[in-house]
């Protein structure tokens, strides 16, 4: 198969059109000036027309394998050599696991307590904003498939309404998109299912290990169970939930509250997706990091590209998004994978590997089919960056067992929508502006945490 | 979208407007060069986007950006306005004037050779003194000394270097950690300053910790600045066991007490009061009693510590010296301290390198006092502006924010390390913030002297096309 950057070089190479070179000077330059500019300076918050600028040189593709070199041979991931659930069995990671649960719970002190961030007005906040999935879908962060009742596969596999048929693939589809951006996702888009990305068995655990004073390992409230559907998905709607960029700038439980509020809102936008499926009469399974790799479902229904972190880069929140996915029985229009210079960009920027504590993510200007990384978390087949995933879980122990991300916080397209990033936007697309785009992310102050803005962000007024 | 953004922005959107339509009126009635006049609408609309983006970044609360952006977009538009205004003034009046005498623009060797070593001099003064000041705060055996005693041993300071050091053990854990170390980290990290202090005062209370480090200094210095190989250096560790030993009940009340360990269990409790204590310290203290039989239960602990310490026979004295004789071979602590003092000489001297350059500079192409001053101005405007910025806080700022990366050594040690290093960074900042102002307040003001007529037909070219542009009442 194709080496895909290749590829992106080759067929990258794509000609604007009138209308996309006029929509882009009325929100990049000279509009800025005037007054019409102040309506998307500050976009950020109700979708400006700033994401678009990546149109200019996006390319789109028939299929997944057409955008990245997949081997044939690739086998389907367990569930079980995931970071998260690796913390519940393996001894390499759950030192790092229990400490860090310990910690986040408040069962035992941590040194950066009292410090901005680490206050318990912060904690407290972090634990608010996971709430909703601590009580309608415990444990869906770490990857627990149908806990709760936001995540009750039986319910939603088995539908009791009339089943509607739908002429207009194309117009129901368009509709199912809108229906979850409208109950909650910041971002839809449909992929056909592809059993790839589909576990190969599913790792359930039983919610009473999370105890953090267990010190064993419990292996009965372990249980694998082959990954296969109560029925035969044909589609996958894929949702991202935009993460709050300015918590992201704090340190501590602030930053986390941003992923955790994420975690909240995906079981239950999710199932209410499944829910309106379910309506129409068809089957669903709302999901979150479970049941299937969310990265390629969403790469496959055109919400971003894969990063040299490994997470999805998006064209209007960067990286700063957490995904969920429904399966559906209901055959819809797929989205295409999309294309708009993140590969390239990756190769050269590095900013996530050079920032990143743990040294989880791959400093390698290329990326590779085969892992060298010796990390049992990865799965070989895709040509891509592969990462230390276990790493993670060491810097969230590090961190007061707040989580981390400062990946995501550096990331160069971690930024709001806004106009004044469109030249930068602009310089991702071409081969000399990528460096100067780099290197400007740095000298501009881009993507740091810092003491000062966990004070910005109690401060933030609407 | 708030008010003060839609009147901020339409305000802004106006005056470029306004300034655009002034240009070209302006540059109607003349024939000015095309290229000036680009430069001036670049010039207006960068100005306009620097104020916009800055305005913006703000909103996002991204700070640095919003300067940034000022300072670059802004900053090139008045430079590219002043270009393009000057030269616009300038064709203009050079059309009348006598063709310019090729060879007085001509430059001669020696006014290159001298203007790229001055401009050497201004480049290399500031870092060189950044090391002269660095080497010679280290040097000072009494600086070293009361800085140490101050702000790392005195039991006001003491409690923050020890959560600073934890942080950052905590920081850098690693992967391999076992778990029951990662917890007893994340214990001590609990205990109150005040606590701590209260178990220095058993152990090494402050009046014990600052003589130690008054004999270490003394004998340190003595030995970087003498002839002896090894320095004589010997800790009194006798002192801080003996403090032990007395204090061994005192120590194990103030365990239980502060010391986030888990209670004791009902079986664990009823052995206590039945007077079942065992022979194993490590137990005895696992979890923590009643507070009814802690007092009964310190002094068998009590007893048990000083019976291990006994067996143990840990050191009276500590033969630094001696220590170091044992491990490192004559040839290579001579060499280490031959580099060290190298180094500390070189820091006194490096900075008379620049100043060399500036005088055969200056010996190249002065014959006047006048030139004197034309030729030190610019060298001492920069050097000075240069060394207030490398002083100041704002390059250590990255280095503040800098997320630590695993170190070999451990990860206390980075963490005190990072917090002396800032420390000397802000006893940098006062030792290059004087003379660097004076320089660049001196090259500032000769600066003036030497251009004044230069500058004064240039603003008075400003005021006339201030005023051709934005009318003649605004001037
Ligand atoms: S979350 Fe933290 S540790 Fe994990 S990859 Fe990102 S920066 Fe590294
Ligand atoms: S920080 Fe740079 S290298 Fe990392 S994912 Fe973002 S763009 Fe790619």
């Amino acid at each position: 198969m194709d080496n895909s950057s290749d590829k992106n070089e080759q067929e990258g190479k794509y000609k604007p059109s009138r209308r996309e070179l006029i929509k882009l000077v009325s929100a990049a330059g000279a509009g800025a000036l005037v007054g019409g500019a102040s309506n998307s300076a500050m976009a950020a918050s109700n979708g400006g027309v700033s994401s678009q600028t990546f149109s200019l040189f996006e390319k789109k593709y028939e299929t997944i394998d057409d955008m990245y070199d997949i081997s044939k041979d690739i086998r389907r991931f367990d569930q079980k050599y995931t970071a998260l659930m690796r913390g519940m069995w393996d001894e390499e990671v759950r030192p790092s696991t229990i400490s860090y649960g310990a910690k986040k719970s408040g069962m035992v002190p941590f040194a950066q307590e009292g410090t901005p961030g680490y206050s318990m007005v912060d904690w407290a906040l972090h634990w608010a904003a996971m709430a909703g999935t601590n009580t309608c879908a415990p444990l869906a962060n770490l990857g627990v498939r149908g806990a709760g009742n936001y995540n009750d596969w039986s319910r939603h596999a088995n539908p009791t309404f009339k089943r509607q048929t739908f002429e207009d693939k194309a117009e129901i589809s368009k509709k199912v998109k809108r229906a979850a951006r409208f109950l909650g996702a910041s971002l839809a888009g449909i992929a056909p299912y592809d059993e790839r990305w589909t576990y190969r068995k599913w790792f359930d655990i039983d919610p009473s290990m999370m105890d953090v004073k267990s010190m064993e390992i419990q292996h009965d409230k372990m249980r694998e169970t082959e990954g296969v559907f109560p029925f035969k998905p044909k589609s996958v709607i894929a949702l991202a939930f935009e993460m709050d960029y300015n918590a992201l700038q704090a340190p501590g439980f602030i930053s986390g509250a941003a992923p955790a509020l994420a975690y909240s809102d995906m079981p239950e936008v999710a199932f209410k997706v499944a829910e309106f499926l379910n309506l129409l009469g068809y089957k669903s399974i709302p999901t979150g990091n479970d049941t299937g790799m969310s990265v390629p479902i969403a790469v496959q229904a055109g919400l971003g590209e894969l990063s040299r972190m490994g997470l999805l880069i998006t064209k209007k929140y960067g990286p700063r998004v957490r995904l969920a996915k429904v399966y559906t029985d209901l055959e819809l229009e797929y989205d295409k994978p999309t294309g708009f210079g993140v590969w390239e960009f990756c190769k050269r920027c590095k900013k996530c590997a050079e920032i990143c504590p743990s040294g989880a993510i791959n400093i390698d200007r290329d990326p590779t089919v085969k892992s060298s990384t010796g990390s049992k978390s990865n799965n070989p087949g895709v040509k891509k960056w592969f990462q230390r995933q276990e790493r993670c879980m060491l810097q969230f122990d590090r961190n007061g067992g707040t989580g981390c991300s400062y990946c995501i916080t550096a990331c160069p397209y971690n930024k709001l929508d806004t106009w004044i990033h469109d030249t930068a936007k602009l310089l991702t697309g071409m081969p000399v502006g990528r460096d100067i785009a780099r290197q400007l992310d740095d000298a501009f102050g881009y993507g740091k945490k810092t003491a000062e803005a966990a004070e910005a962000f109690w401060n933030k007024e609407d | 979208m708030t008010t003060t953004g839609i009147l901020f922005f339409l305000l802004l959107g106006g005056l470029v407007f306004f300034a655009f339509g002034r240009i070209i009126s302006f540059t109607k009635s003349r024939k000015s060069e095309m290229r000036f006049l680009v430069l001036l609408y670049l010039s207006i609309f960068l100005i306009g986007f620097g104020l916009a983006w800055c305005y913006t970044s703000f909103l996002e609360n991204e700070p640095r950006a919003a300067y940034m952006g000022l300072i670059v977009f802004c900053g090139l538009g008045l430079v590219l306005g002043f270009v393009g205004l000057w030269n616009m003034m300038d064709s203009e009046t050079a059309a009348v004037d006598q063709v310019p005498d090729e060879l007085s623009r001509a430059i001669s060797w020696k006014k290159a050779v001298a203007a790229v070593l001055l401009a050497l001099f201004a480049i290399t003064l500031p870092a060189t003194w950044l090391f002269k000041s660095a080497t010679g705060i280290v040097s000072d055996r009494e600086q070293v000394s009361s800085y140490l005693g101050e702000k790392i041993l005195s039991d006001k300071a003491l409690p923050g270097v020890i959560k600073k050091g934890l942080e950052y053990e905590a920081w850098l854990t690693r992967i391999e950690e076992p778990l029951m170390s990662r917890i007893v980290k994340s214990a001590i990290s609990g205990i109150e300053p005040e606590s701590m202090l209260e178990l220095f005062g058993y152990i090494a209370p402050e009046k014990e910790r600052l003589a130690m480090l008054n004999d270490a200094t003394t004998a340190l210095y003595d030995w970087i600045e003498g002839e002896n190989t090894y320095p004589s250096l010997t800790l009194q560790t006798g002192v801080y066991l003996n403090n032990i030993e007395s204090n061994a009940e005192n120590l194990v009340l103030w365990m239980f007490k502060n010391f986030p360990i888990p209670g004791c269990g009902s079986v664990q409790i009823g052995e206590l009061e039945q007077g079942v204590y065992g022979n194993d310290l490590k137990k005895l203290i696992s979890c923590i009693p009643p507070e009814s039989l802690q007092k009964k239960i310190a002094p068998i602990a009590a007893a048990l510590l000083n019976a291990q310490l006994a067996e143990n026979s840990p050191p009276q004295v500590v033969d630094v010296g001696a220590k170091m004789k044992e491990t490192a071979p004559v040839k290579k602590i001579t060499t280490a301290k031959l580099h060290l003092n190298r180094v500390l000489f070189a820091g006194s001297a490096i900075w008379l390198i620049p100043v060399a350059l500036l005088l055969i500079g200056l010996g190249l192409v002065v014959r006047s006092g006048k030139e004197l001053a034309v030729w030190l101005a610019w060298p001492f405007f920069i050097t000075g502006l240069l060394g207030l910025f490398i002083g100041s806080r704002l390059p250590g700022l990255s280095f503040l924010h800098s997320v630590p990366h695993e170190a070999e050594v451990p990860g206390a040690v980075v963490g005190i390390g990072r917090k002396i290093g800032i420390d000397l960074a802000v006893m940098l900042e006062s030792a290059m913030f004087t003379p660097f102002l004076i320089l660049a307040v001196a090259g500032g003001v000769m600066l003036v002297i030497t251009r004044r007529e230069k500058i004064m037909s240039m603003a008075v070219r400003m005021r006339l096309s201030l005023g051709l542009v934005f009318g003649k009442q605004a001037v």
